[in-house]
């Protein structure tokens, strides 16, 4: 087995040449808050594409694609899974110049919903916005505590800690400008990565035949094409990440942060394609995990792909797999940081007369909180999947309500608003952890496809209906009126803005 | 359907040669980026 001292000294100098690097890299190049959150028009299709690759894909695609493969319906779930992925960075490629366009001047989600819908809707985007991507954050960490413990026994408290300070270190300093050019070189890093950690596992465990007999001997019905029930779980995980995504914050800062709409559609596309192949190659690990009979207790499933690594392969091959998790993690993390911070840092102006400098202060003091509270959760080994199907229902009822005030002067925040909250609300009733607080016997039986399906067909089909019945119409102008560039006092209709 | 062994090392392999194909585009337009930036900074 690979021990504790080897394994997290290896870590702490890959982090620490990460945080030189994303420290020098950014030296000189953050003056105002505007560089330190949007990085706004300044970054080419590789980069762009490189930095949406390497956040989208977190340590989760080690955990949850497999974990689908091994309960959720083999490898159709698995397909699923990709599927709701490539979408999620799909859509942006259609709504990203849709929000450039609109709003050119601006940072966030919740400040298109502010400026659209008013401080209800702004609130509630506001409250699940940063619970999906805090929630997303402490699984990373959650996650990569537990497989650094199974591999090589370090405690999870030293995991989190290593992780948290070294990313706080480079994010904290050079905010967006640091992760990107950081998750640049891990994307060229994790990309080769996991095509060694799949070609060395699968050649030790005999070929790609040698493991589709062992699952057709163990578990067929983890091969079916099509089986009903890995449908079902493909249904509404698209649904869950396409809702949560379009509300991830880092996304929107992307948006802005590409050169021109011609960079952000390309990069976004590319993206999605990229996805699909390392959701599915670290999806099968699943089934193959079952097959080889090592999924033994339903917890088991979560950690199929390193249960498989750790029985196959030897040790300097498992280190790689430990150092391609923790780049995954780190990726993701340092995105999550900065966009957590600057959700915050963009409405802080509202509440607060503060300099540029003050902003940008602010904006490190949010990151050092959102980073101490991701290592404290992280360490302590909580189970987050309740609390991330939780926020990924949220988002679900959420997401197209908002998004519709993009293509329609008719939507209006009264309309929405119930529209989502009636979406919540058709959801909570079918979302099987509620059953257990709720006093809903008498409703038909709980599903999460019920649950999130019934959320985002109730809520757009509202919002729909709300619009057409309210017969009020927004000018959609307005919105590049209304959201301006930190640090720009003025607005169009000459007054103060902060 | 049972996916069939054929079936599963196509999509394995095939999978493997995507995540190949985008690290070769990712090597090329970042190389490329670097490229242009020394060019305009020169």
């Amino acid at each position: 087995m690979v021990t504790t001292p080897t394994l997290l000294g290896l870590l702490v100098v890959v982090l620490l040449a990460f945080a030189a690097f994303g420290a020098w890299y950014a030296r000189g190049r953050i003056e105002t808050v505007e560089d330190y959150i949007t990085a706004r028009n300044s970054t080419g299709g590789g980069t762009l594409t490189a930095t949406i690759v390497a956040s989208s894909m977190g340590a989760w695609i080690l955990f949850s694609p497999a974990e689908a493969g091994a309960a959720f319906g083999g490898i159709t779930a698995v397909a699923g899974y990709a599927a709701g992925s490539a979408l999620a960075l799909g859509a942006f490629a259609f709504v990203g110049p849709r929000i450039r366009t609109l709003l050119p001047e601006g940072h966030s989600l919740t400040e298109y919903a502010y400026a659209r819908y008013g401080p209800i809707m702004y609130g509630y985007v506001l409250l699940v916005s940063v619970a999906y991507m805090f929630v997303f954050l402490a699984a990373e960490f959650t996650g990569i505590a537990s497989a650094l413990s199974l591999v090589a026994g370090v405690p999870g408290w030293q995991t989190a800690a290593v992780v948290g300070v070294t990313v706080l270190a480079y994010t904290g300093y050079g905010g967006l400008r640091a992760s990107m050019v950081t998750d640049t070189v891990q994307t060229v890093l994790i990309l080769p990565l996991l095509i060694v950690s799949v070609v060395v596992t699968l050649l030790a465990l005999g070929g790609t035949d040698a493991a589709h007999a062992a699952v057709v001997e163990s578990a067929p019905e983890l091969l079916a094409v099509g089986s009903p029930s890995g449908l079902e779980f493909g249904a509404y995980v698209v649904v869950a990440i396409v809702g949560a995504e379009m509300l991830n914050q880092a996304w929107w800062q992307r948006v802005y942060a590409a050169s021109d709409e011609e960079t952000l559609r390309r990069s976004f596309l590319v993206a999605a394609v990229a996805v699909v192949p390392m959701v599915f190659l670290a999806g099968i690990f699943g089934p193959v995990a079952v097959g080889l009979g090592l999924v033994e207790a339903p917890a088991d499933a979560s950690v199929a792909f390193f249960l498989v690594v750790t029985e196959v392969l030897p040790d300097p091959a498992v280190v790689a797999v430990a150092v391609l998790a923790v780049l995954l993690v780190v990726s993701s993390a340092d995105t999550l940081f900065n966009a957590i911070a600057s959700v915050v840092t963009v409405d802080l102006p509202r509440v607060a007369d503060l300099s540029d400098d003050g902003l940008t202060t602010a904006a490190r003091t949010v990151t050092v909180v959102v980073a101490a509270a991701a290592t404290v959760v992280g360490a302590q080994g909580y189970s987050v999947l309740t609390l991330f199907l939780l926020a990924d229902l949220l988002a679900a009822a959420t997401f197209l309500p908002l998004l519709y005030g993009l293509y329609s002067p008719r939507a209006w925040s009264g309309g929405v608003t119930a529209a989502s909250a009636a979406g919540l609300l058709v959801g909570l009733a079918f979302f099987p952890p509620a059953r257990g607080v709720l006093p809903l016997s008498a409703l038909p039986a709980a599903s999460y496809f019920v649950s999130f399906v019934g959320a985002a067909a109730v809520s757009t089909g509202l919002a729909v209906l709300t619009a057409r019945l309210g017969n009020r119409r927004y000018d959609l102008d307005r919105l590049d009126r209304d959201v301006r560039r930190l640090g720009d006092d003025t607005v169009a209709d000459g007054g103060e803005r902060r | 359907m049972t996916l069939s062994a054929l079936g599963f090392a196509v999509l394995v392999w095939g999978s493997l040669a995507l995540v190949g194909v985008v690290f070769a585009y990712e090597l090329l337009a970042v190389w490329n980026e670097r490229k242009a930036a020394r060019n305009r900074s020169s």
